[in-house]
């Protein structure tokens, strides 16, 4: 019983440590929420192809 | 070139505006109730039916969406090219079906010229021409333009919403698939459900053979709620934040490829600078070359326009044209740098306490079993 209390406290120790390195090194949480957009100049579109779902 | 405007609201007289900007000097604005001109050198008129229109070489029809079949009848019987706004998915429908009308008449009659429709397939449309196949179309639009927009808004969270499923046109019920768009600044992300528009229908038309073509519009959880009910409050003058968004996925030389552009004005704005594209091409179809009328008659769209580079180009003069990239994020200092998952992939070398940390841990471990 004490060793399986044992374990168990080594456990949540390990889980606590390992939170705690994560939480403190890891990555500062919810990626960029803005960006990715570039905004076109109506002169840099390219000719486009035929139509490619056009039924023969 | 004569062109009469049907219906003074926000996109009428926007549309009067962007002809005249244009360089087309016999514009003519009909009303029920308007009396003066947007800007000069519009020339203004009411009531329907109205000699401006008998007279006119391309007839703009900017009223309420269920009207727009029955004058569009009346105006093709004599020949008249006629550029639609409806963006109701049945007047869509109506409209689209009076296709042998208008080819008997040898008349245009363009579809959707307006935001969503008009905007947001055309973008669809032309992403769609860069690619070799094409499995999926994606839209989305944001904002509402003038008062009977924000009517159609409300309606169509309300309704049946339209979407082709494994090539087939189905019906899904209107305010489920929520999904998250990012549109570019300044709306940035919104939460896009189903409902009861018109692209799905006229995206089908110009690609039959794409298995999935979905559209979807923004909408706050109260506009889901009241939904179903009337409208609460009266809507605003007009929205002045707008945004449409596409996506198509398929392939390009056998790599899996997925594409996005955006287009951002107020809703209004956008329509009258869709109106007006069309009113350009019309015109230049109509002069020829050597004098030739070379016009393409029966129903058209901005999906099925056979050339989406030129339209894009004349709507730019009043709208803002975005392509996603997902490689390039503006910083605080205002410089572009890459984007990424998060900020531990940026680079390599910078996270180099947690390997350390986990190999120690690792080992420590060992020695315990």
């Amino acid at each position: 019983m004490f060793t399986m209390f044992r374990r168990a406290v080594f456990g949540a120790a390990i889980a606590a440590v390992t939170a705690a390195i994560l939480r403190i090194f890891g990555g500062d949480g919810a990626p960029p929420q803005r960006g990715g957009w570039r905004e076109v100049d109506p002169s840099e579109l390219n000719p486009v192809k035929h139509n490619p779902t056009k039924q023969t | 070139m004569r062109i009469a405007i049907f219906g003074a609201g926000l996109v009428g007289q926007r549309t009067a505006t962007a002809l005249v900007a244009r360089g087309f000097d016999n514009v003519a604005l009909i009303s029920q109730t308007r009396e003066t001109a947007p800007s000069d050198g519009v020339a203004m008129g009411q009531g329907w039916p109205h000699p401006a229109a008998q007279d006119a070489d391309i007839v703009v029809l900017a009223t309420e969406s269920a009207h727009q079949p029955a004058m569009a009848i009346q105006l093709m019987k004599s020949g008249t090219h006629v550029v639609t706004t409806a963006d109701n998915p049945d007047d869509v429908q109506r409209l689209w079906a009076l296709d042998d009308t208008a080819t008997e008449a040898g008349a245009a009659l363009v579809i959707g010229a307006a935001y969503s429709p008009g905007l947001s397939t055309l973008l669809a449309s032309y992403l769609v021409r860069t690619l070799d196949t094409v499995d999926t179309i994606s839209t989305a639009q944001f904002g509402t333009g003038g008062p009977a927009c924000a009517h159609e808004h409300h309606r169509a969270m309300g309704s049946t919403a339209h979407e082709v499923h494994e090539g087939v046109l189905r019906t899904s019920r209107g305010g489920s698939g929520r999904e998250l768009v990012w549109f570019p600044d300044p709306v940035a992300s919104a939460d896009c459900y189903r409902a009861g528009l018109a692209d799905p229908f006229l995206l089908h038309q110009a690609f039959p053979t794409v298995r999935r073509i979905e559209s979807r519009q923004a909408a706050t959880r109260r506009d889901r709620l009241t939904s179903r009910l009337p409208m609460l409050r009266p809507p605003h003058a007009e929205g002045l934040v707008g945004a449409v968004w596409a996506e198509v996925r398929g392939h390009v030389d056998g790599r899996a490829e997925h594409r996005a552009m955006a287009a951002t004005a107020p809703q209004a704005t956008g329509a009258a600078a869709m109106v007006a594209a069309f009113c350009c091409e019309l015109a230049g179809q109509v002069s020829g070359e050597e004098g030739q009328s070379q016009i393409r008659s029966g129903a058209q769209s901005a999906a099925s326009n056979e050339n989406p580079v030129s339209l894009l180009q004349l709507v730019s003069d009043d709208v803002r044209l975005w392509a996603y990239d997902g490689s390039q994020i503006v910083n605080a200092s205002g410089e572009t740098e890459p984007i990424h998952a998060a900020r531990k992939w940026r680079s390599p070398g910078e996270n180099v306490a947690i390997p350390l940390f986990s190999h120690c841990l690792i080992t420590r471990i060992g020695s315990f079993t």
